[in-house]
């Protein structure tokens, strides 16, 4: 079977390399549009009951929504958790960050590296060895957000590329 | 049924089934689709041994598959939850929705939005089924996982590559 060796972005002609921005410019459009309609409750008063349901039930497919755990301000709640929110914000800073800098291939350890601290701060705060924290919650979510997006985007990348 | 339809059958009822479950939703929130369709990459890749590498669009097509089946599945379990208990989240929550309409004086738009949601409950609370709540049910369900399988597909199809050619 003959695998297609993978370009690297240096050896990518100009037409490649517009299809791969294109592409980045439309995955960090919906991730915006993903992260506002999760930070609305901050931004706007939604005033419809049925399209404040709506969009709940939306998040609420993709989280637990339990309130101790959701980050709010002045009495307004955000549609996911604490962790939820550091994932999503993850890979938009990483979206943001790949824009202008070249990331090499990444080594598989680095992703379970990167879920490790999610995965023990789960663990820890569920069982009881410690108390739940937003901020530490926040963060863990953060820096798995960060390299899961690094993954998803070179893998994809690659494949633009090389068909 | 192919190989690709019957691993994302399988991960993706698994990934229903624990989405009905409500401890192990707080433990994994937001990762349970996409596991599962890593999962269904893995699954998929132990059935083809021959391949040497998983193409990212059969990455992807499993996990959309996935995700699909966990939403029909996730609503179907949903709704006969709701036909059994004659009660869900919206039936509990509407008390405090209209106490806040009341409250806040929103107007006849608000009113009219209201009445929708009241028609639902009441539509649960009599007979334990609503059709509309039942098409919203499914239509989040179908919006969000087929995102999240697709790119939990593509995140199993890296793992399975990378491991694989660190073998070789």
């Amino acid at each position: 079977m003959q695998i297609a060796t993978i370009k690297t972005i240096t050896e990518l002609n100009q037409y490649t390399k517009y299809k791969i921005l294109i592409f980045k410019f439309l995955f960090i459009s919906l991730l915006s549009i993903w992260i506002s309609g999760l930070l609305m409750p901050f931004i706007i008063d939604i005033k419809n009951p049925l399209l404040s349901y709506l969009i709940n039930k939306i998040y609420s497919t993709v989280c637990h929504q339990e309130n101790f755990k959701c980050i709010s301000y002045e009495g307004h709640r955000m549609f996911v958790c604490a962790r939820c929110t550091g994932i999503y914000f993850g890979a938009f800073i990483a979206a943001i960050v790949e824009l202008r800098f070249i990331f090499p291939e990444l080594p598989l350890k680095l992703l379970f590296l990167s879920s490790t601290p999610l995965l023990l701060d789960v663990i820890f705060s569920t069982t009881g060895v410690y108390e739940y924290s937003q901020i530490f919650a926040f963060i863990t979510g953060i820096i798995f957000g960060f390299v899961i997006y690094l993954f998803i985007i070179k893998e994809l990348e690659n494949f633009i590329a090389n068909n | 049924m192919n190989n690709r339809n019957l691993s994302a059958l399988v991960c993706g009822f698994a990934a229903a089934v624990l989405t009905v479950i409500p401890g192990v939703e707080s433990f994994a929130c937001c990762l349970i689709v996409p596991i599962a369709s890593g999962f269904s990459v893995a699954l998929f890749k132990k059935s083809n041994v021959e391949l040497n590498k998983i193409q990212t669009v059969t990455g992807v097509m499993l996990g959309l598959l996935t995700g699909i089946f966990a939403a029909v599945f996730a609503g179907v379990f949903e709704i006969i939850l709701t036909l059994i208990t004659k009660s869900n989240d919206l039936v509990a929550a509407l008390p405090q929705t209209e106490q806040m309409i009341r409250n806040m004086n929103l107007g006849p738009a608000a009113e009219d939005a209201l009445g929708l949601l009241r028609q639902m409950v009441n539509e649960i609370e009599s007979t334990g089924f609503s059709f509309i709540y039942s098409v919203i049910i499914i239509v989040t369900n179908l919006i969000t996982y087929t995102i999240f399988g697709m790119l939990g597909g593509v995140i199993g199809t890296v793992i399975i590559n990378k491991r694989n050619s660190s073998q070789n």
